[in-house]
């Protein structure tokens, strides 16, 4: 670990400085809020899309983030937030790291732990943010370490996989992994020995425990039902994973490939792996091909494996060729090192451009809130409409809860921001009056084009535009919110 | 470096089941599986545009430049028996390519690992089983990996090149496939590197080969341009492997890349492991490349499979054939579902408005095209005719940055592709229906003059009033 120790540090400084000063990365955060408020105040999770919005209100939701929301709204301000951000990027480091030490543990070389640990980094790094899916990446990693287990603590897995479902609906995949590592376990002992009847016993236990919360059996449901779900190819996290995703092309896919030239099954030495890694690593394999994120929860699980096979595989990072001197470097001044590279880093960060500011439509959505009388609003990026969830005066077309939505207003949106024929008409027929959109996006120009539409705000990079004769159609309006910033 | 274990190297096959070549059943297989090819080839709408451009290339072969031996070919079988000819020719490409598939796997795992073999690469053809789609290249790959593994390949390997660069521009992977074994060789030689000179002499030959064409030295970056591997190249046509080939992308190519992770075929050979990266890398930077991908591993994974500890029933117990059987006829099963006459023909129908192309071209007004997907313009080439002239067509190697640039901005409306528009003089557009441009257009007085169930045809409003 005394080389992964310096990489987890370079990871660490990013992902705390990127979660505590630029925690907006989706505009899911806002809506989260509003629910984790929506909870607290009526002591109940809604079950339904209320009048935030204007395509479906009344749609049955299943808010699997509603824990996260409701920390997320208790600690919307000053240290709180702080602590909160810091919160989640510990679970980031922390997975990286539980992931990076279950390498270790079985045998794999400090130097295969460090580079894997890297890739497996760089694997996270698109997908981070203040996000619940990234509280649930170190709850994955915890429950295959207890897998492992030969003792009682191969039942801690339970406790893990009620938590995991309270925190994200990934907590699908627990029961899906015992019973994979029930399976290699059969496939490894060629026989249904104690071991892989406590795994087997494990699958139906790790059902019952993703149902341990408020959604009951239904969370399940739900998750499976995204599998089929005609809106994951609207959404670009669900997007097939391609070579030109950073996280993929420098992370997940040496991790990968890694593991094609090596294999993932080897018995020499002290490294052992057999099946049971191998279908986990298999399915996870699988899921990252067909949806971009998955890329962090590959790279979690194949660490160990692609560490394991380097450390088995190729002299240079077997465990006899470190040298001396690089070892008591390793004990000595990698802890020095590793803090003094995580705040340069940090440091360059705070410095640098990486700024989330500006890139979710914020000054857009300030200024249609500022416009007075109620609005019906479309955001071409469905994401920027989280920010108006809740919001007095304003109805969301689509907003990043995203689930929830039936299929003909994804339908209806699709069509409207790719221009399909009858586009107009549907937005009409919404009664849609105001529209959100990047500059020069192909509605931008649309709307551009078309009579009825004027634009109220403009920046660099949006554009708000109002459907004409609104503001006197409705009394008590004003003009004066629109401006131009160039 | 990778340590190898106790296997043989790519030069070396081991065979581990006795050959049953004449084996009625094993020979039933094969040809099932040839005549599932042949089945689909002949009921699959075959790719119109790019068949009639090869055919008018072929016509005047000055035109054609890269690949003006395929389009030669192409003319030739054309006027004989018209596109039957051309279909006929294509499965039969992809049936020997198969078939050599077959053949270097059995040198490393006997017959019946073998046939399954070929049929995991016939699952990376999911989808592109139909003529127009570069079968002639999978043909030379697999001769060429071949070759490279016989003990009297290098001059058939260099011949082969030659012959592959003059049939496409696909034949610019040759020398990187011989480059490829011969680093393998190194790096499994160890201590006695000489051992790899002369599988690096055959991958010099295999480059110089290269030179041997029209084009000469130019023929290296044309042709690397027609590989369609730059990424900047995405903006204008589809290059992701789930937008050029779904099938085979989600069956064969995942199945490629867990089975290798399974079996670890590389740690027995480097050159195996640089061979199996390239096509992963080369297949997923363009889902055209998928195919190669299957050539490439299926034989290794084969090889693997034979070898494996883990599997020992396959080689020792009876009932191992029957379940290769099944293995087989799965595979084929679902190959023939993946390309089913019926997907491929509604795949084909929602990829070419063919008579709207042909009424612009024959309108007797004379045009200036543009396509928002290029293989309509090349349809509107192959038609010929002074009337019609184009922007860009699928030949990407034959048109500057700058005709690139403008394609891009104004297929994707990027800002300022109204002037772009203006300015390359295009009069008529060919957009597909959900695409963006097509209601742009019409917001921006374009005229419709024609639409079919894929695609709207556009007129600028000065050239109706005319």
């Amino acid at each position: 670990m005394k080389y992964a120790w310096l990489v987890i540090a370079i990871f660490a400084a990013r992902f705390f400085v990127t979660a505590i000063a630029y925690p907006e990365l989706d505009g899911d955060l806002a809506w989260q809020r509003w629910l984790g408020n929506a909870i607290a105040k009526s002591g109940a999770i809604p079950r339904a899309l209320g009048p935030e919005t204007f395509s479906a209100p009344g749609a049955p939701w299943l808010p699997q983030e509603w824990l996260f929301s409701l920390i997320a709204a208790r600690c919307a301000h000053g240290f709180a937030w702080t602590l909160f951000a810091a919160a989640v990027a510990f679970c980031a480091v922390a997975a990286l790291a539980l992931s990076a030490w279950r390498a270790e543990r079985r045998g794999a070389s400090s130097l295969a732990v460090a580079l894997c640990t890297a890739l497996a980094g760089i694997a996270m790094l698109e997908s981070f943010g203040v996000r619940a899916q990234v509280v649930a990446w170190p709850l994955l990693v915890l429950y295959l370490i207890a897998l492992e287990r030969d003792g009682p603590w191969l039942w801690s897995a339970l406790g893990i996989a009620a938590v995991w479902s309270n925190v994200h609906a990934s907590a699908m995949l627990a029961p899906f992994l015992a019973l994979l590592a029930a399976s290699g376990s059969w496939a490894d002992e060629r026989t249904f020995g104690r071991r892989t009847r406590r795994l087997a016993l494990l699958v139906p236990a790790s059902l019952l425990a993703i149902c341990c919360n408020p959604f009951g059996w239904h969370l399940p449901q739900y998750a499976l039902s995204l599998f089929g779900s005609p809106i994951k190819s609207f959404i670009s996290e669900w997007k097939v994973t391609d070579i030109d995703d950073l996280s993929f092309a420098f992370g997940a896919l040496p991790l990968l490939l890694l593991l094609v030239i090596l294999g993932t099954r080897t018995r020499s030495g002290r490294v052992a792996q057999g099946w049971r890694d191998t279908l986990v690593f298999c399915a996870l394999t699988g899921l990252m091909l067909e949806a971009a994120r998955n890329v962090p929860l590959f790279a979690l699980v194949a660490l160990p494996l692609a560490a394991l096979q380097l450390t088995g595989s190729v002299a240079a990072f077997s465990r006899d060729t470190m040298p001396q001197s690089l070892d008591r470097f390793g004990k000595l001044g990698m802890p020095a090192v590793a803090l003094g590279l995580a705040i340069f880093v940090a440091a360059g960060l705070l410095r640098g451009t990486a700024s989330s500011q500006g890139q979710l439509a914020e000054t857009a959505v300030a200024a249609l809130e500022h416009i007075p009388g109620e609005h019906h609003v479309f955001c071409a990026d469905f994401a920027w409409c989280g920010f108006m969830v809740g919001a007095p005066h304003i109805q969301v077309f689509l907003d990043g809860r995203a689930d929830p939505y039936p299929p003909r207003v994804w339908n209806d949106f699709v069509a409207i921001v790719r221009l399909h024929v009858g586009w107009r008409e549907r937005l009409r027929a919404r009664s849609v009056d105001a529209v959100i959109v990047a500059r020069d996006a192909p509605l931008d120009q649309a709307l551009a084009a078309i009579a009825g539409w004027r634009s109220a705000y403009a920046d660099r990079r949006y554009r708000l535009w109002l459907r004409s004769g609104l503001l006197s159609s409705r009394p008590g309006r004003t003009r004066t919110a629109a401006k131009t910033v160039s | 470096m990778i340590r190898p274990h106790a296997a043989p190297s790519i030069t070396g096959p081991a065979v581990t089941g006795a050959v049953d070549a004449g084996s009625v059943a094993l020979w039933s297989l094969r040809l099932c599986l040839a005549a599932s090819v042949l089945a689909i080839f002949a009921s699959a709408m075959p790719n119109v545009a790019a068949l009639q451009l090869a055919v008018w290339l072929g016509q005047d072969g000055a035109k054609a430049g890269i690949g003006w031996l395929a389009a030669l070919a192409s003319a030739r079988a054309y006027d004989v028996a018209g596109y039957g000819a051309l279909v006929f020719g294509g499965a039969v490409a992809l049936i020997a390519t198969l078939a050599l598939v077959e053949v270097r796997a059995r040198a490393r795992a006997g017959p019946w690992i073998s046939l399954a073999a070929a049929s995991l690469a016939a699952a990376l053809f999911a989808g592109r089983m139909h003529p127009g789609s570069g079968t002639s290249t999978w043909l030379f790959a697999a001769a060429l990996l071949l070759a490279l593994e016989r003990p009297g390949g290098p001059f058939l390997a260099i011949g082969l090149s030659a012959l592959w660069c003059n049939f496409s521009a696909d034949g610019l992977l040759a020398p990187a496939i011989a480059a490829l074994v011969a680093a393998g060789r190194s790096l499994d030689a160890g201590a006695e590197p000489r051992s790899a000179l002369p599988a690096w002499k055959t991958a010099a030959g295999c480059a110089a080969a290269t030179l041997l064409n029209p084009a000469g030295i130019g023929y290296w970056w044309q042709a690397f341009a027609a590989l369609r591997i730059d990424r900047g190249l995405a903006a204008i046509v589809p290059l992701h492997p789930v937008d050029v080939a779904p099938e085979s992308y989600r069956l064969g190519f995942t199945a490629v890349v867990l089975l290798a992770a399974i079996l670890g075929p590389s740690r027995r050979s480097a050159g195996d492991a640089l061979l199996l990266v390239f096509a992963t890398m080369l297949g997923l930077a363009n889902g055209a490349f998928l195919p190669f991908a299957g050539i490439v591993a299926a034989p290794i994974l084969a090889g693997a499979f034979a070898g494996n500890e883990r599997f020992p029933a396959t080689r020792r117990v009876p009932r191992g054939d029957a379940a290769f059987t099944a293995l087989v006829v799965a595979f084929a099963g679902v190959v023939a579902f993946a390309g089913s006459p019926q997907g491929l023909a509604q795949r084909a129908a929602g990829t070419y408005p063919l008579e709207l192309i042909e009424r612009v071209a024959r309108s007797g007004t004379p045009h200036r095209l543009l396509c928002t997907t290029l293989e309509w313009c090349s349809y509107a080439v192959a038609l010929g005719g002074p009337q019609l002239s184009i922007l860009m067509d699928g030949r990407i190697e034959k048109y500057p940055a700058s005709v690139l640039d403008a394609q891009a901005t104004i297929a994707r409306t990027k800002p300022g592709w109204t002037d772009r528009l203006a300015r390359s003089g295009v009069d008529a557009v060919v957009a597909g229906r959900r695409e963006p441009l097509a209601a742009l257009l019409e917001l921006h007085g374009w005229k419709q003059i024609g639409a079919d169930d894929r695609a709207l045809v556009f007129a600028r409003a000065a050239e109706i009033s005319k």
